[in-house]
């Protein structure tokens, strides 16, 4: 054989060995950087099947939302264009009332408005002018109430006693709202740095810190999973004109009745959260009305007529 | 011929790369990111005004009385008392007996008595003695406060000494551990009753306390100096102590912080979870724990080493702080300021300005309060307080003491506001401890130093 032929025999096996090579190389490379992540995942799937722990199909959201830790302006008053809308609502059926140095808007209705599950929505939609800012958080028979929640980045701000929409309903009617609003720093943080982070505690982890405290217990099913915002600081007495730190924060449904809530930063349960004591807290400080109240003061405002 | 010569070029090249990828396959290692430490290179030490301390300098003894046939005696001066302490830490104990029974101090005619101001943990002993076998300690769970060094009774000439460590609120009860030091070590530490230049003669309360018997064991023994108490007052100025070394230390370096004042005018700090208030003066870190899991299961001895290691993680002990208590129930430490060997109480004014309290929740720090500013002396004079037997005759009139509830009598040091709020005063007074904590036993005299200079 030619020299020139046994050349180019060798530059074609060479070629070949090369490919093979760079495949394999690429191929290792790809596997480790995936394979990290999804053997903690697989290991966290079989430790919830062997607990009998189910998860409901879509319960955990594929893209994950962007963590990050945000901080609420120091004024918790009503910004100038809300206050606007207030001025404008007409008070010719209702009492509208702005406390606490414009940081709380009570509304009584003279008139209650009947509701059920399916109208409330646009009950509210017409009744709070701006009530885009909330989302619906759930409706509490037992304490005679709705709550909405204040959202923002499209995420829900979890019980904050600045950020929420009380809609007190009795006897299925809607007797008044007490709003609060929570405004918030536009551009980087104050504490420097980027205000996001990635999520460092996934989905599967929360669940798993949630096992593994006992919340969740076997036989459970996870239905729902969505990140929000929380913050373990309400304003002390001395502080109210302070801003909130609120950091992302899981909330895991089970059984599509119960909420856990796991900080996504440091994967710190919080498990002081009561929706009933919220409700009744808000209700008492702002006196509204409770279905046996409103009955004795119609009574009375009949003897009076 | 130009075609060959590129022929072989490009097999040259192939036969390079495949053995570059060769290698590269073999040794192929998958790079994990390390997360960058100590990104924030902000400063977590105060350099200048703070130390690092270990157990030894932060459980010194108070007073150590020699018992000399009926007679007690103690240093005069503070400096023997340190060469004392010093002395001390060399002592090598061996043979320990963890079960000893009853301290007996009749039948020996000179024992040395050391007291500590606080209740410790037996386990402390590995850092104030040459220990040889700490393994025999694992298990045990107990206090003390007082130490006591006896001849070994057996034999006429004692070849060794025994060492007893007592908890002298269990009065009467078993000692805690007992061990041996060698003869030489003994000797030495009773060496200074030979010529007692550098003491000072000292009474027992049991003596005076009339129709009072004194406890069974005499473990639990309060002593006074006999004479008036010839003591140095001081002015003292404070010093800033920077609050930014400890909040970056306290704070994790990932976490946004938001900058605010309260009403006061005091700056708060306040991430998530964790909010810290300060002042010029005083700083106060909490760390919010929004559930009730996993309670700390700490010893005493672990709760204080920890504390002890988070305050030296930012050098933060900027005075003379010792130990004040250790409470395993509530994870809580406590430490007290001393100054010129003399623990530094506070009043409403000087509130935590000589106190650093740490408690923990969860293996962190839950709770960090103290003082921002430390002290140094810039005037000093004499001042002499009233005898011990004095003390004793007006405490034993006082109504408001029941004088079987005392538990101990000291001169310890008040730290008073002056007007102009950053001079302060240390006076010294003579202090009670009852069932209801420390108090005055001349609340409102302060002509009770009488000022020589």
């Amino acid at each position: 054989m030619q020299w020139g032929q046994i050349k180019t025999l060798f530059i074609i096996s060479f070629l070949i060995l090369d490919l093979f090579l760079l495949y394999q190389f690429l191929n290792k490379q790809g596997e480790d950087e995936l394979g990290q992540i999804s053997t903690v995942a697989e290991s966290i799937e079989t430790e919830l099947e062997a607990n009998d722990i189910t998860i409901a199909e879509g319960a955990i959201p594929k893209d994950l939302p962007e963590a990050s830790q945000i901080e609420s302006k120091s004024s918790h008053a009503f910004p100038e264009e809300i206050l606007g809308q207030v001025e404008d609502m007409d008070d010719s059926d209702k009492k509208v009332e702005l406390l606490n140095d414009n940081q709380v808007l009570k509304v009584t209705l003279d008139d209650p408005v009947e509701v059920t599950e399916e109208t409330l929505q646009d009950v509210v939609n017409e009744m709070v002018p701006f009530s885009s800012r909330y989302s619906y958080w759930g409706w509490n028979e037992e304490e005679g109430a709705a709550l909405f929640f204040q959202a923002t980045n499209n995420q829900t701000i979890y019980f904050n006693n600045n950020g929420y929409l009380l809609v007190n309903i009795v006897d299925g009617k809607v007797t008044g709202y007490v709003a609060t609003l929570l405004s918030f720093k536009e551009g980087e943080f104050s504490g420097g740095g980027s205000s996001t982070s990635e999520i460092e505690i996934e989905p599967l982890s929360a669940i798993r810190i949630l096992v593994e405290n006992g919340e969740i217990q076997p036989g459970d099913e996870i239905t729902s999973m969505s990140i929000g915002y929380h913050t373990s600081y309400s304003l002390a007495y001395g502080e109210e004109n302070s801003p909130h730190v609120f950091a992302s924060a899981w909330k895991v449904t089970v059984n599509g009745e119960r909420n856990h809530f796991v900080y996504a930063i440091d994967g710190t349960i919080i498990d002081y959260i009561d929706e009933g004591t919220f409700i009744t807290d808000i209700k008492s400080k702002y006196n509204l009305s409770e279905g046996r109240e409103v009955q004795s003061t119609a009574n009375e405002s009949r003897e009076t007529n | 011929m130009k075609k060959e010569t590129m022929k072989s070029v490009i097999l040259v090249i192939l036969i390079a790369f495949s053995l570059v990828l060769t290698v590269a396959l073999w040794t192929y290692q998958p790079v994990n990111e390390t997360l960058e430490e100590d990104v924030f290179i902000d400063d977590t030490k105060l350099e200048e005004t703070g130390a690092e301390r270990e157990v030894a300098n932060l459980v010194l003894p108070d007073r150590i009385i020699f018992h000399e046939q009926g007679s007690f005696y103690s240093f005069r001066d503070n400096v023997d008392k340190k060469a004392f302490y010093d002395q001390m830490q060399n002592w090598n104990l061996t043979t320990l007996d963890v079960n000893p029974g009853r301290i007996d101090l009749d039948n020996h005619s000179r024992v040395v008595e050391i007291h500590f101001p606080a209740k410790l943990s037996i386990h402390v002993i590995k850092d104030l003695f040459q220990l040889n076998d700490e393994g025999q300690l694992e298990e045990v769970q107990a206090n003390f406060d007082r130490v006591f060094l006896l001849h070994h009774p057996e034999g006429s000439a004692p070849t060794s000494y025994d060492l007893w460590f007592v908890d002298s609120d269990a009065s009467g009860s078993d000692a805690t551990l007992q061990a041996t030091i060698s003869s030489t070590a003994g000797e030495d530490a009773l060496q200074v009753l030979e010529n007692k230049d550098k003491l000072t003669e000292m009474i027992r309360f049991a003596d005076v306390r009339p129709g009072e018997q004194e406890d069974e064991t005499g473990a639990s023994n309060i002593y006074v100096p006999s004479g008036p108490v010839e003591i140095s007052e001081y002015v003292l100025q404070t010093g800033t102590v920077p609050g930014k070394p400890i909040q970056n230390d306290l704070f994790p370096p990932n976490t946004r912080v938001s900058r605010s004042t309260n009403n006061n005018g005091d700056n708060i700090l306040k991430t998530f979870r964790r909010r810290l208030t300060q002042n010029e003066k005083r700083m106060e870190y909490e760390w919010m724990v929004p559930n009730s899991a996993n309670q700390n299961n700490w010893s005493e001895y672990e709760l204080f080493v920890k504390s002890m290691e988070d305050i030296n993680s930012h050098l933060g002990w900027t005075d003379d702080y010792r130990l004040n208590s250790v409470q395993s129930g509530r994870d809580e430490v406590q430490y007290r300021m001393y100054f010129n060997e003399r623990p530094v109480m506070e009043n409403s004014d000087s509130y935590m300005l000589a106190t650093i309290l740490l408690s923990y929740q969860q293996g962190q720090i839950q709770e960090y309060k103290r003082p921002l500013v430390h002290f140094s002396s810039i005037n000093e004079s004499k001042a002499i307080l009233q005898s011990g037997e004095e003390v004793l005759q007006d405490i034993k009139e006082k109504e408001d003491i029941n004088y079987t509830d005392i538990r101990d009598i000291k001169v310890m040091y008040s730290l008073e506001e002056q007007r102009n709020d950053v001079v302060y005063s240390l006076i010294p007074e003579w202090y009670v401890l009852t069932n209801s904590g420390w108090s005055k036993v001349y609340p409102d005299d302060r002509s009770q130093n009488a000022e020589i200079s």
